[in-house]
């Protein structure tokens, strides 16, 4: 089966992950409310761009949500991610469902498993603690 | 606890509801993320009020939401409430959510998400604008569960309704109506099949939403 990927957010991310998909040859689609956003997307991006709600039961249809591998949720908003994420499980049962949370408690509002999670502030404190525990060992 | 009810965002829809709540006998916390309304609702000291984003976990817990039984989200943002209502059940166990909701089309997905009470504000006036519309004044419709699916009608008979003379049995109405009551003059009744309609009866019926048009035309004849 070949690899569906949608992306909902066209930020830093977003647009970031996008550009890779699609010098990989993975069928890529970014979804963004805000047209200036896909300026992110580098000049010979060939996948599909979606201007539009993400949160719109029926634009989510209209991209065959229910055939894809995997949806990432990378908007700016925590609240949005969240409910989004859990609308593409439990609506379209999309295998799987990756989002970034900038608040790591709100990791609760989800059932446990459904939907992967990413942690800008838990990343970015680890590399911190390894470079100092690093510094300290020299 | 009994008898605690959390709101959460809406300004002015808040404030009405937390007095008719008080009057009932609740203790209201709000939680509002605008200080300067915060400071207008702390104006009546019989509501506690925290001012923050109830969205946060931390916010929840400052205003003791385990403390509630009754949680009801109005902020403006769909996936706010989302949020909210799933933390208030999942982390602080609160029994009953209730959540406003503007999209139509996303009811059936946070009633599947376990939020016990989903108040779809653009259903319930396009709801009402079309009673009002089609029906004319002939029918009174109050929804009775909360997800508007069952309805009781009440209507009159009119002068005009090829109805008039039958016997209920005869009348060919939609599978999921009843007639559950007739009022005629000063007198109400329990209607059998062989029960007559007569013109002027005022009829009680308890009817699936989907055939409530239909009903009403069948007995109207409009």
């Amino acid at each position: 089966m070949k690899n569906n990927i949608i992306i909902i957010g066209c930020g830093r991310l977003g647009s970031g992950v996008a550009n890779t998909l699609y010098s990989k040859n993975i069928n890529v689609t970014i979804i963004d409310r805000e047209k200036t956003s896909f300026r992110k997307l580098s000049s010979g991006f060939g996948g599909l761009i979606v201007e539009g709600d993400g949160t719109d039961i029926e634009l989510l249809k209209k991209q065959d949500i229910e055939k894809v591998n995997m949806v990432i949720v990378v908007t700016e908003n925590d609240n949005t991610n969240i409910m989004v994420a859990q609308m593409v499980k439990n609506i379209f049962n999309v295998p799987s469902v990756i989002t970034r949370l900038y608040n790591p408690e709100k990791k609760e509002a989800v059932n446990e498993g459904e939907i992967e999670f990413i942690f800008p502030s838990v990343i970015g404190m680890d590399i911190i603690n390894r470079i100092i525990l690093k510094k300290e060992d020299e | 606890m009994k008898n605690r009810v959390l709101l959460i965002g809406g300004f002015h829809k808040a404030t009405a509801l937390a007095n008719s709540l008080i009057e009932n006998g609740y203790k209201i916390t709000i939680i509002n993320e605008n200080y300067e309304d915060c400071l207008r609702i702390a104006e009546d000291n019989r509501i506690t009020v925290v001012h923050g984003d109830g969205s946060k976990p931390d916010v929840l817990a400052d205003a003791e939401s385990q403390q509630n039984e009754i949680v009801i989200a109005m902020t403006q943002q769909d996936e706010d409430n989302f949020v909210i209502c799933q933390l208030c059940k999942k982390k602080f166990n609160i029994k009953k959510t209730v959540s406003l909701l503007n999209d139509p089309q996303k009811t059936e997905f946070f009633y599947s998400m376990g939020i016990d009470s989903v108040v779809c504000t653009f259903n319930t006036l396009t709801g009402i604008i079309e009673q009002h519309a089609f029906l004319d004044k002939i029918a009174t419709v109050l929804p009775i569960d909360d997800r508007g699916k069952i309805g009781i009608v009440e209507m009159q008979v009119p002068s005009t309704s090829p109805c008039i003379g039958k016997h209920i049995f005869e009348i060919d109405l939609p599978k999921e109506v009843i007639i559950g009551c007739i009022l005629r003059g000063e007198i109400s009744m329990v209607p059998k099949g062989d029960t007559s309609i007569l013109a002027g009866d005022r009829l009680i019926l308890i009817s699936a939403k989907k055939d409530q048009e239909c009903a009403i035309k069948v007995l109207t004849g409009r």
